[in-house]
């Protein structure tokens, strides 16, 4: 039963007194239509808005937000990538080739992180027997969630790849290109650490 | 393809909590009696079902494009709450909050069928889906710990509470009137 105060009493129609649900669900001759109670809710067989301007403006703002944050969100994230001075290998070392004659010294080497434009990559290395026997990523972009599922997949492929080519030509992993990238340079960095100690 | 969505899903969450923020000050303004006169009721009314049809589409938006995007999020987790093995606190309160949501708007249409006091009660359900998905955001979004993010959610909060003050203070005044005139 509605209450006298109820605020919410004429946000629709006028109340309906307390009925079981088959006497609203069915027609009754004796209620009359939402039509007679209110005629300037209908317009013909098609419902009115009052308030349709504001509804298409808000609609229309919310559609144009949307797009344009997300543009945005997309160019926050490239300045932020491009703005970060983390050192990182020279690219000199960085895109050198492996030595395949020069052999590593033994221990574990920790490359120069790089940065990509979703944060730091850094890849430390084992090396025994002048092989690399294990790979690793302290360090690798997590601060959000996207790059935390990504790179749960892609560090241990990119790891895996290390161990099998034993150099800084590792596959790239599609959908983890950017982390792919930093991990080659850093890997590369700490080969050429354990190169130079050799 | 993935990236697009990527900042779609965060684009159109924070779009949606707007839409839900400006929802909940419209049904403030509108019960409390804050429009003033020139306003017709309708149109607040209409208005208040129009920002919470969008919230709700730009939510389902949300979770499409999330799912899209490739997160690491299978359909149960965003179906099922307490699933999710990543964020699960905070994808369980986004959950509850388009559940309740959901309950929100599709009783609001046939709001007839209802008795006023049970309708007004899962009226009231957008209130703490609110307080969850200020904490999903917060807890979740990418963004959050940004400072036009910050400021976004004072702006929301304060924008959100003066019509929230107004209607309460309105509520305590006319129980007293009635309480006094008893």
């Amino acid at each position: 039963m509605p209450t006298p105060n109820d605020p919410y009493d004429d946000i629709v129609t006028p109340p309906v007194p307390d009925e079981p649900l088959s006497e609203l669900a069915a027609p009754s001759a004796a209620r009359p239509s939402e039509l007679e109670l209110n005629p300037s809710r209908h317009n013909g067989s098609k419902r009115r808005h009052a308030a349709k301007g504001s509804r298409s403006a808000a609609l229309g703002l919310a559609v144009v937000s949307t797009l344009g944050m997300a543009a945005y969100l997309h160019q926050a994230s490239q300045s932020s990538g491009s703005a970060a001075t983390i050192p990182s290998a020279p690219a000199t070392t960085s895109t050198k080739k492996p030595s395949e004659t020069k052999s590593m010294a033994d221990g574990v080497w920790n490359g120069d992180a790089s940065t990509n434009r979703w944060g730091l990559v850094q890849v430390a290395i084992t090396v025994s027997g002048g092989k690399i026997t294990a790979a690793s990523a302290p360090l690798y972009p997590s601060d959000d969630n996207r790059s935390l599922s990504i790179n749960r997949i892609a560090i241990p492929k990119l790891v895996q790849s290390t161990l099998t080519a034993q150099n800084a030509n590792v596959n790239s992993v599609s959908g983890a290109t950017s982390t792919s990238e930093s991990y080659q340079t850093s890997l590369q960095s700490a080969i050429d650490q354990s190169h130079a100690s050799s | 393809m993935s990236d697009v969505l990527w900042f779609l899903t965060r684009s159109s969450g924070i779009v949606a909590m707007i839409l839900i923020a400006a929802a909940i000050i419209n049904g403030f303004i509108y019960s409390g009696r804050e429009g003033g006169q020139r306003i017709r009721p309708e149109w607040w009314v209409d208005l208040h079902r129009g920002l919470g049809g969008y919230a709700l589409i730009f939510t389902v938006f949300h979770l499409l494009t999330a799912y899209g995007a490739d997160l690491g999020y299978g359909v149960i987790d965003i179906i099922i709450p307490g699933v999710s093995k990543q964020w699960t606190t905070a994808v369980t309160l986004g959950v509850l909050a388009f559940y309740a949501m959901l309950i929100t708007v599709f009783t609001t249409w046939p709001k007839r069928r209802f008795r006023s006091r049970i309708w007004h009660a899962i009226h009231l359900l957008t209130l703490p889906a609110t307080i969850a998905i200020g904490v999903h955001g917060w807890q979740m979004g990418t963004d959050s710990r940004t400072g036009w993010y910050i400021a976004l959610m004072a702006i929301l909060t304060g924008l959100v509470m003066y019509p929230a003050g107004l209607r309460i203070s309105g509520l305590i005044r006319s129980r007293l009137v009635t309480f006094w005139n008893a």
